[in-house]
């Protein structure tokens, strides 16, 4: 097979990644590390490429870099070894081959994966290795200097001065990395892809007119298993993880809209998701008791993107809370998730993005900037109202306006409070204690108007469609609104569909199974049937919690018998003619005996236990 | 009655009934080997022509599902023109929509159905089905049975055939043996042109009304209109509300239990610590259920069920109380999960 092409976008800094063959090691001592240091700092000066960020472990080698074509990169790559593998190799009296085959190597995306990307550098330690650490962190750290280093602008950016930038990545390394990301960096390495956001990674799909996400594995499958069978699984997981967190059940109406008032049209009254729905409920009947914690799933509407005229069909399960002000409701909330995704052996292919718009008059202030600069562009009408609602929702992938427009829209951590910044670090810091990975991403808007404070996305990069799986946040103003009373409310959905495709995509839920009969009866002739009845409830009497199936076809009886085997029953009872006697097949172990019908129920106690 | 009028929503307060009678349901037909399936709101037009309670939906050829029947007809079929061999047993429930005076009306409907099996056996396996739900449910004493016969649909106004007449018998046959008490209704008619032959319904009286909880029977003909082929099916519903509704008024139903620990904080500030700590104690003692009474909740409500208290105090300590053994000790904030896993003593 021929060898893929490497991928290189230009702009986008790579992470490279040299192994050492069969694992061995590739420094022996600190001379081999300074030898390797001075040969990346000659590299660095004769071809035109940014060294970012490195760590040199024992048998491994990561570089963060920049380069400006995919011809300087592969020279300076081969200065490298050129370099060091002669040296390695004449020191320690040995030939041949050092690293194990290509370089691996992934692109990233600079806004958001930039700063991650060097943390994960930055992280990796061969155990032991304390007192020498041979990477750059310690210069992003603050302590020492690296003239061949050239800081990345997203470093930069932390903060203006140099000694706040390094207390501030010093603050940024404590937290720990999650699972999910590092599998996906390590996917992205091994599969040469682009590590970015969906968006971004769709967008450089449709440009480049070739797959930069990395895939699962296997080859896609032709046939997938029941997919009730998921549906059902998900739902119980999640009624017994989020009632474990004693949120209380609630069914809405799939009609909404207030009675007495006919609706212009019934599909404007189908409702549209359940937040709204849940509140409605609330303020129509009074329900005084706050605070208080619902959930609810079942089925929404929404009219179908491109007719704009069909109504579709989707699914959501989802939690509110309301009369809590607290961060401990969005800590429980965000906990509450992570353990349905666990549950569902999800973790390695979701991750959680966070952001905060800070308080109501944060968010006015920062409105009102908007206003400022999309006011002059001309755009539609609903985009206006949009605009004059919450402008920060236009500001997502999906955005009307030209990337000039969008350049000068200010950064919202300028408009943060300081109770704001402090909330949010709070919430962040008991994330990172109760351990789940989170990123928070600066550029993460909402989608809806409604968010204020906090509010989170759990997105995927493995589903074509949709890349959000489940959203929520704060959104006290919102709630108010529609209750009529100040009020604090905090929710989450999760989307169902997306869920479960991702289930069925990476297997996790492989251990169901579609068998559902334990027992099979079937009658030999129509004159048997009574017979046959009557052994099925006897039967259904004796074993509470078996599934005991008739057969009251009119098939032939080898048709049905090979059906009921078929249906994964573990007893097949086949009722003679006469009614008297029947043919017993156990399939573990698999045997076959003639029996009078009185002493059925004696020989399947036995097969059973 | 004006909640059913628009959907009511079902207020926590009744969910946990809901949740009951709905685990109760669903182990009943999992005895039986009937598989659930899940069928769209949104039906084609098409497959409703002629039923006038069917909701249309505007600028679009779907109704609102007026009833789970031909959807379940729809599935089994799925398009395949060639007769299929296999019967299949299926149930299904969910919001069902009829058209009303001031616009849709939303109730809840729980259906079984029963297809390829054209003996009367299927039709008493069915009634069997009902009293085991009815019984789990502790309502078996208020309802009685009756049953009837209408003959086919060529039958039905004259004459019952002889095909028609032996059907019943065996019906009647296997209900006796099987000792259900039943009677037959022969002004049970109310179904002609729906269904054929057999027809059964649960009924109570209430202040001497006649009221029906549960009705089904053999539509062999009505499925057969419906995919175009000949097709036995045999099916019953019932409406979930009125269901609950003689659950709570005559069943055995039993609230589920409630939180057996509960965490708080004693100042506001360690409302994420109350937080990590359950996360903690749900992760060490996973068949514990743990409810955190998070910041703005008062501290001297208590559920009833609680066997422990968990309160934080000031310092990295917190109280345990205990209702079992009926001390209340103060621990380090550390030792709290090994103290209620029982594996370390205050």
């Amino acid at each position: 097979m021929a060898r893929k092409e490497r991928l290189f976008i230009a702009g986008m800094p790579q992470l490279i990644a040299f192994k050492g063959n069969n694992n061995e090691a590739i420094f022996r001592d600190s001379a081999d590390y300074r030898f390797f240091l001075s040969c990346l700092k000659k590299a660095c000066a004769q071809h035109a490429v940014e060294l970012h960020a490195f760590s040199l472990l024992k048998s491994q080698i990561f570089l963060l870099l920049s380069a400006d074509d995919k011809q300087l990169l592969a020279r300076y790559t081969q200065y490298l070894g050129r370099c060091y593998v002669a040296y390695f190799n004449h020191r320690h009296q040995r030939t041949g081959v050092l690293w194990e085959g290509r370089y691996r190597s992934c692109s990233i995306e600079p806004a958001s994966y930039f700063l991650l990307c060097q943390k994960y550098v930055e992280s990796r330690v061969d155990a032991g290795a304390v007192d020498e650490l041979w990477s750059s962190a310690r210069v992003h750290a603050g302590g020492e200097e690296l003239n061949f280093l050239t800081p990345h602008a997203s470093y930069l950016a932390l903060a203006p001065d140099p000694a706040a930038r390094f207390a501030c990545y010093r603050q940024f390394l404590t937290m720990p990395l999650g699972a999910s990301f590092v599998y996906r960096i390590e996917e992205c390495l091994r599969q040469n892809c682009v590590l970015g956001s969906v968006n971004y990674c769709l967008e450089l799909e449709s440009r480049l007119h070739q797959a930069v996400r990395p895939q699962l594995s296997g080859r896609p499958r032709k046939h997938y298993p029941n997919k009730l069978n998921y549906w059902l699984w998900l739902e119980q997981e999640a009624q017994s993880c989020i009632q474990g967190y004693a949120y209380r059940e609630i069914r809405l109406p799939v009609l909404e809209g207030r009675a007495g008032a006919p609706a212009p049209t019934t599909s404007s009254i189908l409702r549209r998701e359940g937040t709204m729905g849940c509140l409605a409920t609330i303020a129509e009947r009074h329900m005084g008791s706050m605070p208080a914690r619902f959930w609810y799933q079942g089925p929404m509407f929404r009219t179908h993107h491109l007719t704009g005229v069909q109504v579709e069909q989707f699914h959501q399960i989802g939690a509110e809370a309301l009369g809590y002000r607290g961060v401990d409701i969005e800590l429980e909330q965000l906990l509450i998730q992570y353990d349905l995704i666990q549950r569902l052996k999800l973790t390695p292919y979701l991750e959680l993005q966070i952001n905060t718009l800070g308080e109501a008059a944060d968010l006015a202030r920062y409105r009102f900037a908007l206003r400022q600069i999309f006011a002059p562009v001309v755009v539609d009408s609903a985009v206006q109202a949009r605009i004059a609602d919450a402008p920060e929702t236009l500001l997502g992938a999906d955005s009307p306006f030209e990337a000039t427009v969008l350049a000068r829209v200010p950064p919202l951590t300028t408009f943060l409070s300081d109770e704001a910044v402090a909330r949010f670090a709070h919430l962040t810091q008991a994330l990172a204690s109760a351990g789940i990975p989170f990123t928070h991403r600066l550029d993460l808007m909402p989608h809806n108007p409604y968010y204020q404070q906090t509010f989170y996305e759990w997105q995927t990069t493995y589903l074509d469609g949709q890349s959000v799986v489940c959203r929520g946040g704060r959104y006290d103003d919102a709630a108010s609104r529609v209750i009529g009373r100040t009020t604090s409310a905090c929710g989450f959905a999760f989307m169902v569909e997306p869920l479960i495709q991702l289930a069925e995509k990476s297997r996790s839920g492989h251990h169901l199974s579609a068998k559902s009969v334990d027992v099979a009866i079937l009658s030999q002739s129509v004159d048997c049937v009574d017979q046959a009845l009557h052994l099925g409830v006897a039967l259904r009497g004796a074993f509470p919690y078996l599934a005991v199936v008739n057969d009251y076809t009119r098939a032939r009886v080898a048709g049905k018998l090979a059906r009921a085997l078929k249906s994964g029953a573990r007893i097949v009872v086949s009722v003679h003619p006469a009614g008297d006697v029947a043919d017993l097949y156990s399939s573990e172990p698999a045997l076959r005996v003639e029996l009078p019908l009185a002493e059925v129920l004696g020989q399947v106690r036995r097969w059973l236990m | 009655m004006s909640d059913r009028e628009q959907g009511a929503a079902v207020i926590s307060s009744d969910t946990p009934l809901w949740q009951w009678v709905e685990e109760r349901i669903r182990r009943a037909v999992y005895r039986y080997g009937y598989q659930e399936i899940r069928l769209p709101i949104l039906e084609s037009a098409a497959l409703f022509q002629g039923d006038a309670a069917a909701q249309p939906l505007e600028a679009a050829d779907v109704v609102l599902r007026p009833d789970g029947t031909p959807g379940c007809i729809k599935a089994v079929i799925g398009g395949r023109g060639t007769a299929r061999q296999d019967a299949e047993r299926v149930w299904y429930q969910g919001p069902m929509f009829r058209q009303g005076e001031s616009g849709p009306r939303q109730f809840h409907q729980f259906g079984v159905e029963a297809f390829g099996m054209p003996g009367a056996d299927i039709d008493a396996e069915l009634i069997l089905l009902t009293c085991d739900m009815f019984a789990a449910l502790g309502l078996n004493r208020e309802l009685s049975l009756e049953v009837n016969t209408l003959g086919t649909w060529h039958e039905q106004g004259g004459p019952l055939g002889a095909d028609s007449q032996r059907h019943f018998a065996a019906l009647c046959h296997a209900l006796d043996t099987e000792g259900v008490p039943y009677s037959v209704n022969p002004r049970l008619t109310s179904g002609r042109g729906y269904y054929s032959r057999t027809v059964f319904e649960w009924t109570w009286y209430e202040q001497h009304v006649r009221r029906v909880l549960c009705a089904g029977g053999r539509y062999d003909e009505l499925a057969a209109q419906c995919c175009g082929r000949p097709l036995a099916a045999s099916g019953f519903a019932f409406d979930f509300e009125h269901l609950l509704r003689s659950v709570a008024r005559d069943g055995h139903f039993e609230s589920g239990d409630g939180p057996q620990l509960v965490i708080r904080a004693q100042r506001p500030a360690q409302g994420v610590d109350a937080v990590l700590l359950s996360q903690r104690l749900r992760r060490q003692c996973p068949t514990l259920s743990v409810e955190n009474q998070l910041s703005d909740e008062s501290l001297t409500e208590l559920p009833a069920s609680a066997k422990w208290v968990v309160t934080l105090l000031a310092g990295q300590s917190a109280e345990i109380w205990s209702r079992e053994h009926g001390w209340s000790r103060r621990v380090e904030l550390s030792q709290v999960v090994d103290v209620v896993a029982g594996r370390a003593r205050p």
